[in-house]
C-alpha cells in the first residue's frame, strides 16, 4: 500500500497527480461543449473567453517585460532621486510617465507593481496605474484615429488626468505605505533583494551564491559575475534574469486576467447588451449604461475608441466619454490585478472614487450639452 | 509542488500557449476571436512566449531543489485557455449570441461611412450595404442594383411570414465586442432556409421601414446555403 511518503518519493505518480485536474478540466469542458443544452451558450462563452484572452496576451507580456527591465536594471536607490518631493509634482509626473513606458491596463499592472517594489512613491505610483491606460503614445493615437483633435480627445485626457491626480493625492494621505499597498509589495520596497514573493520560481542560477533561497540578491549576484565572467556574459545573464522575472509575473498576473476574462465572458453571454443599453435614456441613465457596459466589455484601452465610435450616433457626448475614461481604469479583470498591488479595502475606495468621478464628470458634459 | 516541478510546468503550459496562437495564426483562425489588424502583436506574442518557454525548459538543468512548496492552482487557472482553445471546437459567433449581443437591424453606427459606393456592388459586404444606407437615406441610389451577400439566417418575429434576415457581427477589437449588422431577405413562394444556417444570397435590393427605421432589402434571387467561411466576423 502506498503511503503520503512513498508517493511523494515516486515522481511519476507525483506528476500523475498534478495531470490529474487538468484531464478533469478537459473532460468537462468537452463535455459541456457538447451537450445539447448548454452548446449553444457554451460556444459564446467560449468565443469571447478566448477573444478576451488572445487580444490581452501580447499588452500581458510587454508589461511583464517591462517590470522584468525594470527589476533588473533599475536602481532603487536611483530611482528614488527621478521624482518631486512635492506630492502633486510627483502625482503629475506619474500621470505622464505613461508616455514612456506605453503599456494598456493589462501592462501597467504588472509594470506598476515592480516599480512600487523599487520604491515608487504612493502618488506616482497611484496615478502612473491610473492615467498610463489612456495618457501613452498608443491610445492617444487610436484616440485621434478614432475622433481626430477634437472634443472626445482632449476631454478623456482631461478627465483620465484628473481622476488619476485626486487618486494620487488621497492615496498620498496614507501615513504609512503598508495602508494602500499589498504586504509583499511593502517588504519588497523596503528590501535589497529581487522581489520575494514565495510564489515565484526566480533566481535559481547556479552560479549566483544565493541558490540556497527562493529568491536571490541581484544586485549580489551581478557583482559577482561582473568580475568573474566580463561585461558581455553580465548583459547576457541579466537578460535572463529580465526573462525569468517576466515568466513568473506572467503566471502571478496572468491568471487574475484569465478569471476576469471569464466572468467578463459569462456576462456577455447571459446578461442581454439591448437591454443594458435600453435602460440607459437621459444624461444620467446613459451615462451609468455606457460606463456598465465598459465595466462588463473589459476592452483593451488601445483600441476601444473604435468600439466607442459605434456609440456616437446612438449616446451623447458625456455617455461616450464615460466608456472612454472609466473603461480604461476600470473593468472586471483590471478590478482583480489591481488587487495584487493594493489591499482590498483601497481598491474598494479606488473604484467608488473612480466611479463617482466618471459619473460626476459626463453627466456635467451631458448637462453642459443639453443646455 | 517543487519549484522545478513548477518551473516544468510553466515551461509546458507557455509553450503550449504559443503552439496553440501558432495553430491559429498558420490556420488562419485568428481572425475568429480578434482584428486582424492585431496578427502582428500575436506573432511577437508567439516568439516571446517560445523564448520563455526555452529559458523555462533551460533553467530547469540548474534549478536547486527549494524546500519552498509552489501552489499549482495558478497553473491550472493559466491552463485554461490553452484547453479551451485546443479541446472545444471554434465556433463563430451567429444567431445563438444575438439573444446576448443585441442585433443592428437599421442604421450602422459601427463608424464613419467611407467609401462604400466606391466598392462594386456584388462586392458588398451587410456592413457596407448598412453603411451605404446611413449615409443616404433621403434619396438612396443603390435601389435596383444587384448585390451577393453572406450571412447567417436570423429569423426575426418582426418581419412578414415570407421574410428572413441575414446577419454577420462586426468585429472593432475583439469577439467582446461584437455587434451585429443585418438584412431583411425577401423570399416569397419559397421555404425559408433554416435559422442559423449560413447562406450566400443573389439578389437586387430595395428598402423597407420596419418600426420606423429603414432597412435595406434584398429581393432574393438565388438562395445558397453554405459552410461557416473562414472569416465569419467583418471588421469596419
Amino acid at each position: 500500500m502506498l503511503n503520503a511518503q512513498s508517493r511523494n518519493e515516486r515522481p511519476s505518480l507525483k506528476i500523475a497527480l498534478y495531470l490529474a485536474p487538468l484531464v478533469i478540466m478537459i473532460v468537462l469542458s468537452v463535455l459541456l461543449a457538447q451537450h445539447p443544452k448548454s452548446t449553444e451558450k457554451w460556444g459564446v462563452f467560449s468565443s469571447v473567453f478566448l477573444g478576451i484572452f488572445i487580444e490581452a496576451v501580447p499588452f500581458l507580456l510587454l508589461g511583464t517585460i517591462a517590470s522584468g527591465l525594470v527589476e533588473v536594471f533599475v536602481d532603487k536607490d536611483k530611482l528614488k532621486n527621478f521624482f518631486p518631493k512635492s506630492k502633486f509634482l510627483a502625482a503629475l509626473y506619474g500621470s505622464f510617465l505613461g508616455l514612456v513606458f506605453p503599456v494598456c491596463e493589462c501592462g501597467v499592472v504588472p509594470l506598476a507593481r515592480r516599480l512600487f517594489k523599487k520604491g515608487l512613491p504612493i502618488p506616482t505610483g497611484v496615478a502612473f496605474l491610473l492615467a498610463t491606460p489612456v495618457i501613452n503614445p498608443i491610445v492617444l493615437f487610436s484616440t485621434y484615429s478614432a475622433f481626430g483633435f477634437g472634443k472626445v480627445f482632449f476631454l478623456r485626457i482631461a478627465f483620465s488626468l484628473m481622476i488619476s491626480l485626486v487618486l494620487a493625492l488621497v492615496f498620498s494621505s496614507a501615513e504609512k505605505k503598508e495602508d494602500v499597498l499589498r504586504d509583499n509589495v511593502v517588504q519588497a520596497s523596503q528590501e535589497n533583494h529581487i522581489d520575494h514573493d514565495h510564489e515565484h520560481a526566480s533566481c535559481e542560477d547556479d552560479h549566483c551564491a544565493c541558490h540556497a533561497h527562493v529568491a536571490c540578491d541581484v544586485d549580489h549576484c551581478h557583482s559577482h559575475i561582473g568580475y568573474e565572467q566580463g561585461m558581455s556574459n553580465n548583459i547576457w545573464r541579466k537578460l535572463r534574469q529580465v526573462l525569468e522575472v517576466c515568466l513568473d509575473e506572467l503566471f502571478e498576473i496572468g491568471r487574475f486576467l484569465i478569471i476576469g476574462a471569464l466572468i467578463a465572458a459569462l456576462m456577455q453571454t447571459f446578461v442581454p447588451q439591448s437591454m443594458l443599453l435600453s435602460l440607459g435614456r437621459g444624461p444620467f441613465l446613459s451615462v451609468l449604461a455606457m460606463m456598465t457596459l465598459a465595466f462588463v466589455l473589459s476592452i483593451c484601452s488601445t483600441v476601444d475608441s473604435f468600439v466607442a465610435l459605434g456609440f456616437v450616433n446612438t449616446f451623447s457626448l458625456g455617455s461616450v466619454l464615460a466608456f472612454l475614461v472609466y473603461g480604461p481604469v476600470v473593468d472586471i479583470k483590471s478590478i482583480l490585478l489591481y488587487a495584487r498591488v493594493f489591499k482590498t479595502r483601497a481598491v474598494v475606495w479606488m473604484l467608488v472614487i473612480i466611479t463617482l468621478m466618471s459619473l460626476v464628470q459626463s453627466v456635467f458634459m451631458n448637462i453642459l450639452g443639453a443646455s | 509542488m517543487s519549484n522545478k516541478t513548477f518551473r516544468l510546468m510553466q515551461s509546458l503550459l507557455v509553450s503550449a500557449l504559443a503552439a496553440y496562437l501558432m495553430r491559429l495564426l498558420v490556420g488562419g483562425k485568428l481572425n475568429n476571436y480578434i482584428h486582424q489588424r492585431f496578427t502582428y502583436l500575436i506573432v511577437i506574442a508567439i516568439l516571446l512566449l517560445l523564448i520563455l518557454a526555452g529559458l523555462g525548459f533551460l533553467s530547469l538543468g540548474r534549478m536547486p531543489s527549494a524546500k519552498t512548496k509552489m501552489a499549482s492552482l495558478p497553473l491550472y487557472i493559466m491552463a485554461l485557455p490553452v484547453i479551451f482553445g485546443f479541446f472545444i471546437p471554434i465556433k463563430p459567433l451567429s444567431n445563438e449570441a444575438l439573444q446576448s449581443k443585441g442585433v443592428n437591424m437599421g442604421v450602422a453606427d459601427l463608424a464613419n461611412q467611407s467609401e462604400q459606393d466606391l466598392i462594386p456592388s456584388e462586392m458588398r459586404t451587410i456592413l457596407d450595404w448598412v453603411r451605404l444606407l446611413k449615409a443616404e437615406n433621403e434619396t438612396p441610389s443603390f435601389i435596383g442594383q444587384e448585390a451577393k451577400v453572406v450571412g447567417f439566417v436570423f429569423l426575426d418575429p418582426r418581419l412578414e411570414a415570407h421574410q428572413f434576415a441575414v446577419a454577420r457581427f462586426v468585429i472593432a477589437c475583439c469577439v467582446a465586442d461584437a455587434t451585429a449588422v443585418a438584412m431583411v431577405i425577401d423570399l416569397p413562394d419559397q421555404d425559408l432556409p433554416p435559422e442559423g444556417a449560413w447562406v450566400e444570397v443573389s439578389c437586387t435590393m430595395d428598402i423597407i421601414n420596419v418600426e420606423d427605421e429603414d432597412i435595406p432589402l434584398i429581393h432574393a434571387t438565388q438562395i445558397k446555403v453554405i459552410p461557416i467561411p473562414d472569416d465569419p466576423y467583418l471588421f469596419p
